[in-house]
């Protein structure tokens, strides 16, 4: 009977065998450690990032509170602010205040962008 | 001897190195693609839903194999581990293939014996493997937790996802393919339909270490036949 290319005649090995209990823990130990090392960089990075937000959230709300104990929560309570509304003869969202200064329409200002000037 | 033969790449190891070209293959090409700006905005953005989608295939194929064939992988893995001198002497001459691709007498003519993989074999597979996985973690990463990780780190990601790939594919088509081809009952056991067996010559000339320590006589000459049918 002449072989065809399906036959095979030798074969490896059952795993069980080849994979010793050093050969395991070599290879179970680069497993783990690829997916701790990376679970651990991410979780390391957002947890981070979390407390970045979070110093910034309290700085946010520490300016709040300085700026409520004198009067200047909102930039509406701003007395310069409410000087140029008072001398316009207008308040915020006044119909004056509106035309004056809300952007109905893009304006393009490509032509204000820095060229790169040179210094010399 | 002449007829003899060993099963090299079983169904499961088959699949999933077939698979695994041919996603990896249109992940670089749609890749490539989008990064350099080859095509409009708009197939750009065709070719990113194609890249996502065929992400998945690829992802499932490779944790697939991990889980579903977690003893070959883990057999995998231990013969990608095995660093012995053997190993080491392969880099005295680079297996001989400077001598025998190019005529260069680079080292010694006799080649240290190796096992399953040479130690070439073993650095690239080791590499192919890290970079399967970082693609795939860095990749889903990119597309599900850009908002929590911040700008910094995805540049980093995003950069690790761009040029390992790119450095991947090129030893891939550059490298392991060539190689693939010039070893051709390799080439043949991987991609022909059915058994991935190569002939025991050329087992004994390539890996003479897996033959001797890993390799068992499963059968005679007609129990293969019996057992097909």
């Amino acid at each position: 009977m002449e072989a065809t290319k399906e036959n095979y005649f030798y074969a490896e090995k059952p795993v069980g065998q080849l994979l010793s209990r050093r050969d395991f823990l070599k290879a179970a130990g680069v497993s783990v450690s690829a997916i701790a090392i990376s679970g651990y960089v991410v979780t390391d990075i957002v947890q981070k990032r979390k407390s970045y937000i979070a110093l910034r959230q309290q700085g946010l709300y520490k300016d709040d509170k300085r700026l409520q104990k004198i009067n200047l929560a909102g930039s509406h309570q701003n007395a310069s602010c409410l000087k140029v509304y008072q001398d316009m003869g207008t308040k915020p969202m006044g119909e004056v205040a509106e035309q004056l200064l809300h952007t109905k329409t893009y304006v393009d200002r490509s032509n204000l962008l820095m060229q790169g000037a040179h210094h010399g | 001897m002449a007829n003899e033969r060993v099963l090299k790449f079983p169904m499961s190891e088959k699949m999933f190195h077939n698979i695994n070209m041919v996603t990896w293959m249109i992940l670089a090409i749609t890749g490539v693609l989008i990064y350099f700006k080859l095509v409009s905005e708009a197939t750009a953005s065709l070719m990113m839903t194609f890249h996502i989608g065929i992400a998945i295939v690829f992802t499932l194929n490779f944790v697939g194999f991990v889980v579903l064939n977690a003893d070959r992988f883990f057999l995998m893995l231990r013969n990608l581990l095995i660093w012995d001198a053997d190993t080491f002497a392969w880099f005295k001459n680079l297996g001989g293939y400077p001598r025998r691709l190019f005529g260069i007498p680079f080292g010694p003519v006799e080649v240290a014996p190796q096992g399953r993989f040479n130690a070439g074999q073993k650095i690239t597979y080791l590499f192919f493997i890290f970079m399967i996985f970082g693609l795939i973690v860095t990749g889903w990463l990119l597309y599900f937790m850009a908002p929590v990780l911040g700008k910094t780190t995805m540049v980093y990601f995003f950069n690790f996802h761009v040029w390992g790939s790119i450095i991947a594919t090129v030893m891939a088509v550059g490298a392991h393919l060539p190689l693939a081809v010039i070893n051709i009952e390799d080439f043949k056991a991987m991609f022909r339909f059915g058994s991935g067996d190569v002939p025991l010559e050329d087992a004994l000339h390539h890996a003479p270490k897996w033959v001797e320590n890993d390799l068992v006589k499963v059968s005679t000459l007609e129990q293969p036949l019996k057992a097909h049918h």
